[in-house]
């Protein structure tokens, strides 16, 4: 039955039941939802992410950052600052000795993440992070970014596990073959850790318009023309070719006029692009010197884990000083296998 | 007052005449000055608290065992705030609104009795000083609203005004019911007018139908008189920030709302007084400890009306203002002339049983016929195209 006010006390009955409630929640959290924060947390969702740490397996001395400085290049606010450590006689250590993240830059993005290949960062989901000064205390060092590959497990236990699984079967791999990489340089990954985008509608050489693309048959005809007239302008002043095979997804002929290895000054080299295989980049340096095919034979980071840059690597490698053709941590096997073809080709091992 | 004069004139024999007159005067005073602010402080986190349960949440629990510091840490935060004054504001005016809007709040206490004989002034027409006293309130929040030069405190004070006017008229005349049933203006006369009957809690007039009804409409009266939701659209924040103390802040604000809530409390002690029973309950006429038996009665019967008000504050959402003012003049002030007529009728009947029985057939028929009115006036419910 309705009458005037009924309304009134049926909500006077919710609050009550809700009043009520609290005293006999118990901690279901059902009538009393209150986390009292720094004494209670709530469970964090397994996919939680704050910042990133530094994976060590057993003791922190055995890192397994390499100090690729990958994610260095990466880190879309560039807040990771990475220096490789070196012992006296000045020899690279593959390892890090300064390796800050500025947490009051990081955007928890987690790119650094994807890009290693060596599994060695990860993201972890602890919050608290606040400190009381605004500058230095917001940067996290070495120190404070190693934690155990326990702790991974713990944090993200099925992330972990499949890193786990991969990094063993890779182990397994590697003892095998009983090849004589470095220890630390486990996985097998793609050379190119962050491959550039490549353009989804150009097949084969060409600029296609798409079919559904508004023209004419006219204009698709016109805008073909000078779509690839374009592409061979660019490509014939030597200054891009580059620019034409990632729009085009593949590798342009090389045309006579536009041989830039014998050109292109040192260092702007156009194939340094880590986007672009292997195999391109072979394409590429066709008609160039060793030292140029070799250097691009490189992963291209320039991390100095072999001691040089990649140019300098190559010189050196070129030049007879170098010996060592598995230097070039984030190639890894694909780089070093190609290093060695090269070295074959040109009748110097 | 008296009572504490005539008890302690004895033991100042060959003192200065002045002396218990003084500290008769004095006590009260210090009383309502100390107790009741006291029991503000309190109810703020007592209100705090509950409406937090009401929502799921512990409310303020931080500050000492279950929050029980959490008023010192407030009014040490207030204390410690910038004081800002509106560059345009009338600056005298602009001070005096917040104590003026204390002092009617206090004096409100003067009349509410607590035990047998023990009220701070024993007032023969304590009701008419209450009315009159708590309608000053509204010059405060006027004053406030007027003095900050600032159109949202304007409207608030404006609505106070309206709001106010408006609900002291079914106020009064329902307490006008309880002022005949006892024959007295004098608040303990009125209490002790519900002794009668034999039956210690049938004599409240909140038992007797007209009582009921004078209650409710009485109840609902002072929720408005002191701008407390339902009834809160002089401070409603989410239309006019908050009305006529937008402009204030620091201790100044916190004066707003000490005479807003000390109002409330002293309202909930009139509205005991009246229908309640005030302090009467068993056990009031034990020798020696009656009296504060019949204090413990009384402040029982005050939280609870303090609770209900907090309650009802968790529950229900702020009326409208045309619907505010149609309730008031629409329901409220038809209900409470009906029920003066029924409080004679009452009174001339001999049989109070049956007297019983015809007064609630008169009032609850009027209830329904003013509901079937009012819900005629309606919009009617509106459809959503797109909600199922
Ligand atoms: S990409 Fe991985 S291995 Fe390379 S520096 Fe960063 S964390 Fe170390
Ligand atoms: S999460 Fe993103 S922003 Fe942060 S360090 Fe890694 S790449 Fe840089």
């Amino acid at each position: 039955m309705g009458f005037l006010g009924k309304g009134l006390f049926q909500g006077m009955a919710v609050t009550a039941r809700n009043f009520v409630g609290t005293y006999f929640d118990r901690g279901t959290r059902e009538k009393l939802v209150t986390y009292q924060y720094p004494e209670e947390k709530p469970p964090l969702p397994e996919n939680s992410r704050s910042f990133p740490f530094l994976v060590y397996d057993g003791t922190p001395d055995a890192m397994r950052c390499v100090a690729c400085k990958i994610c260095e290049t990466e880190c879309p606010p560039q807040c990771i600052y990475i220096v490789m450590d070196r012992d006296e006689k000045g020899k690279p250590q593959q390892r890090p000795k300064v390796f800050d993240i500025d947490i009051s830059v990081c955007m928890q993005c987690q790119i650094c993440v994807e890009v290693c290949p060596f599994e060695a960062i990860k993201m972890d989901n602890d919050y608290e992070k606040s400190q009381y000064g605004r500058f230095d205390d917001l940067i996290e060092h070495l120190p404070d970014l190693l934690k155990s590959n326990e702790y991974y497990n713990e944090i993200k236990p099925t992330e972990a596990k499949a890193v786990d699984a991969k990094l063993k079967a890779e182990a397994e791999k590697k003892a095998k073959k009983g090849t004589s990489k470095p220890a630390a340089a486990a996985p097998a990954k793609p050379a190119a850790p962050a491959p550039a985008p490549k353009p989804a509608t150009a097949p084969a050489g060409k600029i296609t318009i798409p079919e559904d693309a508004p023209f004419t048959a006219e204009q698709r005809a016109w805008l073909a023309g000078f779509l690839s007239a374009g592409g061979v302008a660019t490509s014939g002043t030597g200054v891009s070719p580059v620019a034409v095979a990632e729009t085009t997804g593949e590798t342009p002929v090389p045309l006579p006029e536009a041989t830039p290895a014998a050109e292109a000054p040192a260092g702007g080299w156009p194939w340094h692009d880590p986007g672009l295989g292997m195999s391109q980049r072979m394409d590429l340096v066709k008609a160039a010197p060793l030292a140029d095919k070799l250097m691009a034979a490189m992963a291209q980071t320039d991390c100095h884990a072999c001691g040089y840059d990649c140019r300098g690597y190559a010189d050196a490698i070129a030049a007879g000083s170098e010996t060592d053709l598995s230097l070039c941590l984030p190639g890894e096997a694909e780089t070093a296998k190609k290093l060695e073809e090269l070295m074959k080709e040109a009748g110097k091992l | 007052m008296e009572t504490i004069y005539q008890l302690i004139a004895g033991w100042f024999a060959g003192k200065p005449e002045w002396l218990p007159l003084a500290i008769a005067i004095a006590v009260p005073i210090l009383f309502i000055v100390g107790v009741y602010p006291a029991i503000f402080a309190y109810t703020t986190l007592v209100e705090r608290k509950a409406l937090g349960r009401v929502q799921n949440r512990y409310g303020p629990n931080r500050v000492g065992r279950w929050g029980i510091l959490q008023p010192l840490a407030d009014g040490l935060k207030l204390l410690t705030k910038e004081d800002i004054v509106p560059r345009d504001a009338d600056k005298f005016t602009h001070f005096l609104a917040p104590v003026i809007a204390v002092i009617p709040s206090v004096l409100l206490f003067a009349i509410v009795p607590i035990a047998p004989g023990l009220v701070p002034v024993n007032l023969n027409i304590g009701i008419l000083f209450a009315f009159a006293i708590s309608t000053a309130s509204v010059l405060a929040l006027f004053m406030g609203g007027w003095a900050s030069r600032n159109k949202f405190s304007l409207l608030g004070a404006m609505r106070a005004v309206a709001q106010v006017v408006s609900y002291e008229v079914p106020m009064v005349l329902a307490a006008v019911a309880v002022v005949m049933a006892a024959g007295s203006l004098s608040t303990l006369d009125i209490v002790k007018a519900q002794t009668r009957g034999g039956l210690e809690i049938a004599g409240w007039f909140v038992f007797q139908p007209w009582g009921f009804v004078g209650f409710v409409l009485f109840a609902i009266g002072a929720m408005a008189e002191s701008a407390r939701t339902p009834f809160d659209i002089p401070e409603a924040e989410s239309e006019i920030i908050a009305g006529y103390h937008t402009e204030y802040s620091g201790f100044k604000f916190a004066l707003f709302q000490l005479g807003e809530y000390l109002a409330a409390i002293a309202m909930a002690g009139i509205t005991v007084t009246m229908f309640l029973g005030g302090y009467l309950g068993p056990g009031i006429h034990i020798p020696y400890i009656g009296g504060f038996i019949a204090a413990f009665w009384f402040f029982l019967k005050l939280g609870c009306m303090i609770l209900l008000n907090i309650w009802i504050r968790g529950t229900w959402p702020r009326v409208r203002v045309d619907q505010l003012m149609g309730f008031a003049w629409k329901v409220l002030l038809p209900m409470s002339i009906l029920n003066i007529a029924v409080v004679g009728l009452w009174h001339f009947m001999g049989n109070k049983v049956l007297a019983w029985g015809v007064t609630a057939a008169i009032l609850g028929l009027a209830f329904v016929i003013l509901a079937k009115i009012s819900a005629a006036g309606n919009i009617e419910k509106r459809t959503y195209r797109y909600a199922n």
